[in-house]
């Protein structure tokens, strides 16, 4: 599924881009980044974990910037599995930024997410709610903390 | 399934104890038509299931001067084949033959699908129409909380880990009260609701002006929906067909729809509005006697 | 850790040890060997698995075994008495309501179970007591009409 969107950040374009490629600051900002293991300025091993009421699921990715074109886009690739449900996750990120102004820079996401096995029985139609949700959560912690 | 060790306790406080000892690695089984299922689905493995069957004080229907009491662990079946509750509530008992089918019912519990919390629930959007409450205990002691503050989300409710709900208490309705439930689905049983309509009407008889309604949606959001705005519309004013179809239409612009693999998000506001204007019909018609 | 169930199936008495994950339905099938009680979809939704438990029909996939402690179960090999079919039996293999016989057993329970509470059942009460079975050959039509012919004789008693 894809949830896709734009949001500001008041801050120059070089900032925005320097946290937004600084997967520990990223981190913060995902609440359903449980753990991350910096593997190198690329590659991590990251954790992500969400619970619906009593249903929760939690699987080992290991993700990527797989695109990196300062400080105008960046395109992450995460891929993983929860073999305690039997299901599989699989995350393409692509960021977009331009600068509105020296202050101000638009922010533009297009996450696809999969999420297959076992936890999708529970519905696509409520995991692409809950992912969506995740996503304005993360778009309102990143504006701010960036903008301060 | 996945192997679980199996606690039962006889007292409600020894259930409490059980499960606050546990927490979330314990699971409350009553009828365990949804845990069970969950459970074989491995969607969900807790490690200690707490059998609350044994206490046989949680199985009742009664009344005391204000309301009608269902204990927790009465089957639904006994609830619909009950007719003390037809003679109070016809509407309940409507609502229930509703659910699932025989089978189900004569083995699930009215309280198990309240704290289930399956948006589609049937029972959640009546019993709020008809204000009913809860009786919660947990190991802090009991306490009694409004069904319309019950749902936080999705299969969430505000019940902690180590709490029971050991009864439901639905008010008697005053004269003049109609209430009403649709439920919308595309078998004629054994269907989960694509929307669940629960309408109240309290008339004052003498002039026909409506004191107050409830229309509350269940199935379009992950939890029942109150849709307040139509119910401004119709209080303190004399109900007709072309206030009914106003009322209607403002409950359906007053949800944002789910959208999933029963119904799109424009179907279940389209239904909304079908749903709402003939349950306020027929609880119009049974406020005024009918 | 297995635990002891004692219960009465098809008017005998049992003791059995189960461990607390397994179902009703696994039981019957596997430790007492009765094998008409069908699994179908596992899951509480075709009633392929209904078996009457103190008087009342219920789906055995969705039970714990150990929720059946100290109660009387009957399934569908209860039924008939000394080669002869129950009333319900008959009425199914004369009235063609039986083509694979998946659905069959679980039918007749559900049936047996209203009739032993209502026996003289409208044409709805039948809808509704077998709403929980579904059957992918017959088209109902045939097995409701059994149904029927059973209430009807018993009405003639």
């Amino acid at each position: 599924m894809i949830i896709d969107g734009e949001f500001r950040v008041n801050a120059p374009i070089e900032r925005t881009w320097d946290f937004l490629t600084n997967i520990q600051e990223i981190a913060s900002c995902v609440p359903s980044f449980e753990k991350v293991e910096v593997q190198d300025d690329k590659n991590f091993a990251i954790t992500v974990s969400q619970k619906v009421g009593p249903f929760s699921a939690t699987f080992e990715t290991q993700t990527s910037f797989t695109e990196i074109i300062p400080p105008s886009r960046l395109v992450a690739f995460g891929k993983g599995k929860d073999t305690l449900m039997g299901s599989s996750f699989e995350l393409t990120n692509e960021m977009d930024l331009v600068a509105i102004s020296g202050k101000e820079t638009l922010v533009k996401y297009k996450a696809d997410v999969k999420i297959s096995g076992r936890i999708a029985s529970v519905g696509q139609s409520l995991i692409k709610i809950v992912a969506k949700r995740e996503v304005a959560n993360v778009v309102k912690l990143i504006q701010d903390k960036i903008g301060g | 399934m996945r192997r679980f060790e199996l606690l039962e306790p006889n007292s409600v406080e020894e259930a409490c104890r059980l499960l606050s000892k546990h927490g979330q690695g314990a699971r409350v089984l009553a009828g365990g038509t949804a845990l069970v299922k969950l459970m074989k689905k491995r969607l969900i493995h807790p490690s200690y299931l707490v059998n609350i069957k044994g206490i046989k004080e949680l199985h009742f229907i009664r009344e005391d001067k204000d309301a009608l009491k269902i204990g927790a662990l009465t089957p639904l079946r006994e609830i619909e084949t009950s007719p003390f509750v037809r003679d109070r509530f016809r509407v309940v008992t409507e609502m229930v033959h509703t659910i699932g089918s025989v089978q189900i019912r004569n083995v699930g519990t009215l309280t198990g699908n309240l704290c289930f919390a399956d948006p589609a629930s049937d029972p959640a959007p009546l019993l709020i129409a008809l204000e009913a409450q809860l009786k919660i205990v947990g190991p802090g002691g009991a306490r009694v909380l409004s069904l319309e503050n019950f749902f936080t989300d999705f299969y969430e409710t505000t019940l902690s880990a180590d709490e029971i709900v050991e009864e439901i208490q639905i008010p008697f309705l005053p004269k003049g009260s109609g209430v009403t439930y649709l439920k919308h689905t595309m078998r004629v049983a054994f269907d989960l609701a694509i929307v669940g309509v629960a309408v109240r009407l309290d008339l004052n008889l003498k002039d026909g002006v409506c004191k107050d309604s409830r229309i509350v949606l269940g199935g379009v959001a992950s939890t029942p929906v109150h849709t307040k705005k139509a119910e401004g519309i119709l209080k303190g004013k004399v109900i007709d067909d072309s206030r009914i179809a106003e009322a209607a239409r403002a409950a359906s612009l007053e949800v944002d729809p789910i959208h999933d693999v029963r119904a799109s998000s424009e179907y279940r506001r389209e239904m909304t509005e079908v749903f709402v204007e003939r349950g306020l019909k027929q609880a119009l018609e049974r406020a005024k006697g009918g | 850790m297995k635990r002891e169930l004692e219960l009465k199936v098809n008017g005998e008495d049992y003791t059995l040890e189960v461990e607390p994950h397994r179902t009703l339905l696994e039981v019957v099938r596997n430790d007492l060997g009765l094998t008409g009680t069908k699994l179908g979809c596992g899951g509480g939704e075709c009633g392929a698995c209904t078996v009457i438990l103190d008087g009342k029909a219920v789906k055995s996939c969705l039970m714990l075994a150990l929720d059946a402690k100290g109660k009387e179960l009957w399934t569908i090999e209860g039924l008939a008495k000394g080669g002869d079919l129950h009333p319900l039996q008959r009425a199914f293999v004369q009235q063609g309501a039986i083509q694979c016989g998946f659905c069959t057993p679980g039918m007749i329970m559900a049936s047996k179970a209203l009739l032993d509470e209502n026996p003289r059942p409208t044409e709805q009460d039948i809808k509704d007591a077998l709403a929980g079975n579904l059957c992918r050959c017959t088209g109902y039509v045939k097995i409701l009409d059994a149904v029927s012919t059973v209430a009807s004789e018993e009405r003639k008693r």
